[in-house]
């Protein structure tokens, strides 16, 4: 049966050239744009490693301005009055690997003999209560750690894979930066928002006279509206006598941030989307004409004894057999980017997307030959002897 | 004979209803997502105000300070000279390691290094960076910032509905003077017009409105402010000799190679004093054009002339997969479809036509094909970017329609109705009399 419908598609080669070649070019844009997808679709259930819900950020440009002495006093000040509004349940002071902030802060080193590469992240010991932070090992910073002999970092677990894998290194000192003892785990920390990857970060406590930690993470009630910011803009402006600030929304700005990845992914997955139903369309088009076109065939099968379901299953075989050759060919090109390390994502993400991308073309191509073969099934040998 | 052409392929057209909504779907479909495309990148990377001479500009967003770390190995070695042993000490030094930081940077340092430039017709530096809530009614209005210099409004060519940009003397002078935009105008005062003289309010200074512009349907941050003032009247106490809040934009003089200029810029940048902050040893800056900076925000590379050699590749690929898919897709419904009309062509030859007439003949009517599809690509087009521009999908970019768009639109038309008809015209004219009138279907 599978060898006489090679032989088939064989006779028929030109037309069936083009078809072939309409569906390895379907392949290939389904695996490009798929990939792209599947790679963010990946980040996107990843946990970020923080909660934005009710969480609100305000970056006080005034920092910068003032000395060592000014910033404790109006860092303490700002502290208590905050922590005292009613609305506010807790709060942080923190660097600039808040949440969204676009900034990036990294180091490389080879102290220890290794090359050791991470994003940098500055906070004091409220931050992780702030930002609801999973800690998997160890805890958080703490008051004592201000005063300890070796300067305290906690890292996540990327880090921990990528540096020290299958090793407990909690308590232990490592030479990054100078030496700092690892008090702690993270699960994620990817602060670059829902899709960025998923990068080593090393946390670091922040003293409370430092000017690098210019932001405030506020906590705030759930429900908590714009009406009562105007009473935290106030405030904080009454302390710091300065209008230099912003507040904003963590979640709104998730959202922002989010919006960036997902409208190039939805206008691609819509022209691919279209692209299929042209594709389909197309096919249909080709399989009705041709399959009328050879009623002659059929009719005589039919004639010598052939059952409806059995030229059905010809005609379904023959276009299934002909997107497989297509596929294969497709396949041989698209996994040359994976193995040749071609593209800039990771190989996992394109095997998925060859496997979704063969999946969705033999879906198609079975659907569009259907009622064709339905339709060539249906004809009497008769009428169609006759024709000829 | 063209009415003859029209006549026949209009008929042709009718004759197979199905088929011909297909054919249509196809062509105004792909149509419609390639004039998109021509709008989104004639809206990105095309010279419309207030970027008019985008191809002109390099970019310096920041400035990198880089630390490297040497370490000294002292390797004590014996050795015999002259039969005596004697000590001999060696030293290795070798890269230990390295950390760096990049921020905007020092407007002094800029005034002062790189003001003047040999290949620059102009430069701007500003800071976009700052905002300010201003609550009224129950509301907030966040109020994008942007210090600049006078230069800021040669460099870019806003479009003033009401007054005029600050100058010179005003800079020099920190006048409290600000261009706001329409969106912040309707936001604040309620209205987009007369708003001259009206003061506004932020950091505790009054500023007076001496100009408003239409805000820009562009995405670059850059350009998408509320509110501009004088970058003299923004208050710092705290000074870093190299880091501060401003970037600067090179406008290179016409018929400059623009990868000189960055060249230019980039040595300039050696020529400071690299040890004014002591945690560092040495100052680096990275210029880049317009679409290098636009590429390596989607595309990271170190090297953003890589970036966007990636980034073209990648679109053109894409682009050339999603013409040719439909094209091919065409061909292949033409090529199964006229086998119906060997017929008519048999007739045709038959009585003295050549195979060039046949060939005319079919591709005009794919011509025609296409530019009904065209047609409707064209309305599909329109409703498009009024659903994407009415309901700000794309942020503050606002797709446009100009004459050139429609060119270009047309251009992409008659290539594919000339591709798609090319091979099945072929094809079929090369048929024998004899052969196409053995078909019974006449």
């Amino acid at each position: 049966m599978i060898k006489h419908i090679f032989k088939l598609i064989w006779n028929k080669r030109k037309s069936n050239a083009l078809i072939l070649i309409e569906i390895f070019l379907a392949f290939l844009v389904l695996f490009a744009v798929l990939s792209y997808v599947t790679y963010n679709f990946r980040m996107l259930t990843e946990p970020t490693g923080f909660d934005t819900k009710d969480k609100w950020l305000v970056n006080l440009e005034s920092f910068r301005q003032k000395d060592s002495v000014d910033i404790i006093n109006l860092r303490a000040t700002l502290k208590s009055e905050l922590s005292q509004m009613e609305n506010v349940e807790s709060l942080s002071f923190t660097g600039f690997s808040y949440p969204f902030s676009g900034s990036t802060s990294s180091t490389s080193q080879d102290k220890m003999g290794f090359e050791i590469s991470t994003l940098i992240g500055r906070a004091d010991i409220d931050y992780q209560k702030a930002m609801g932070l999973n800690i998997t090992q160890g805890r958080w910073f703490t008051e004592e750690d201000l005063t300890a002999t070796y300067p305290p970092v906690i890292v996540n677990e990327i880090f921990m894979e990528e540096y020290f894998p299958d090793k407990n290194m909690l308590d232990s000192i490592i030479i990054h930066r100078g030496e700092h003892r690892i008090v702690g785990v993270l699960d994620a920390y990817r602060y670059k928002g829902d899709f960025s990857e998923n990068e080593p970060t090393a946390f670091y406590l922040e003293d409370v006279d430092s000017k690098r930690t210019s932001n405030i993470i506020l906590n705030m009630t759930p429900g908590t509206t714009v009406v009562y910011e105007e009473k935290v803009s106030k405030l904080i402006r009454s302390i710091t006598k300065a209008d230099n600030f912003m507040i904003s929304n963590l979640e709104k700005s998730r959202k922002e941030n989010a919006s960036d990845t997902w409208i190039p992914m939805i206008i691609l997955m819509s022209m691919c989307g279209f692209l299929c139903i042209n594709v389909a369309l197309g096919l249909f088009g080709i399989l009705w004409y041709n399959i009328n076109k050879r009623k002659g065939e059929i009719g005589l099968r039919r004639a010598i004894g052939a059952h409806s379901s059995d030229i059905k299953k010809q005609f379904i075989l023959e276009i299934i057999i002909l997107a497989l050759i297509g596929i294969v060919l497709g396949v041989f090109f698209a996994i040359q980017v994976p193995l040749l390390k071609l593209g800039p994502l990771e190989p996992i993400n394109m095997y998925y997307a060859i496997a979704m991308s063969a999946m969705i073309i033999l879906v198609l191509v079975t659907f569009c030959a259907l009622q064709p073969s339905w339709q060539a099934s249906k004809i009497h040998p008769a009428t169609a002897l006759h024709e000829e | 004979m063209l009415k003859n052409y029209i006549k026949l392929a209009w008929r042709v057209l009718s004759r197979r209803k199905f088929f011909t909504f297909i054919t249509l779907f196809g062509i105004s479909f792909t149509l419609m997502i390639l004039m998109l495309f021509t709008s989104f990148m004639q809206a990105e990377f095309g010279s419309r105000a207030p970027m008019k001479n985008q191809s002109e500009l390099i970019i310096m967003p920041n400035i990198t300070l880089n630390m490297e770390y040497y370490d000294t190995i002292p390797t004590i070695d014996t050795t015999l000279i002259n039969g005596v042993e004697k000590f001999d000490t060696t030293y290795q030094i070798t890269e230990d390691g390295n950390s760096n930081s990049t921020s905007s940077m020092d407007s002094d340092l800029l005034n002062n290094s790189f003001r003047e430039l040999e290949s620059i017709k102009e430069e701007t530096l500003f800071n976009n960076d700052a905002g300010y809530d201003v609550y009224l009614n129950n509301s907030k209005i966040n109020i994008k910032t942007n210090y600049t210099d006078h230069h800021f409004w040669n460099v870019f060519n806003f479009e003033f509905s009401e007054g005029r940009p600050y100058d010179k003397s005003d800079v020099d002078h920190g006048a409290q003077v600000a261009v706001i935009s329409d969106e912040l105008a309707m936001k604040y005062f309620g209205r987009r017009n007369n708003v001259l003289d009206e003061k506004i309010e932020i950091d505790d200074k009054q500023y007076q409105v001496i100009g408003l512009v239409e805000t820009p349907g562009l995405t670059i941050p850059y350009l998408i402010s509320d509110m501009f003032i004088p970058y003299t009247t923004a208050e710092t106490s705290y000074k870093d000799p190299y880091f501060g809040s401003y970037t600067m934009i090179f406008q290179t003089n016409p018929n400059t190679d623009l990868q000189k200029a960055k060249g230019e810029i980039e040595n300039t940048a050696k020529t400071i004093d690299q040890n004014l902050n002591p945690d560092y040893n040495e100052v680096e800056v990275r210029p880049a054009t317009y679409t290098e900076l636009y590429a390596k925000m989607i595309y990271y590379d170190q090297d953003e002339t890589k970036s966007l050699s990636v980034m073209k590749r990648i679109v053109f690929g894409l682009l050339l997969l999603f013409i040719l898919l439909p094209v091919i897709n065409l061909i292949n419904l033409n090529v199964s479809r006229i086998m119906d009309r060997s017929s008519e062509i048999g007739v045709r030859k038959a009585f003295g036509a050549t195979n060039k007439d046949i060939l005319t003949q079919f591709i005009f009517e794919n011509i025609i094909q296409t530019l009904l599809g065209g047609v409707i690509g064209f309305f599909l087009v329109i409703i498009a970017i009024y659903i994407f521009n009415s309901g700000k999908y794309l942020g503050t970019m606002r797709l446009g329609i100009d004459y050139k768009f429609f060119i270009y639109s047309l251009l992409i038309c008659l290539v594919f109705g000339v591709l798609s008809g090319l091979l099945p015209a072929w094809k079929m004219s090369k048929t024998h009399i004899v052969n196409a009138l053995k078909s019974k279907q006449l």
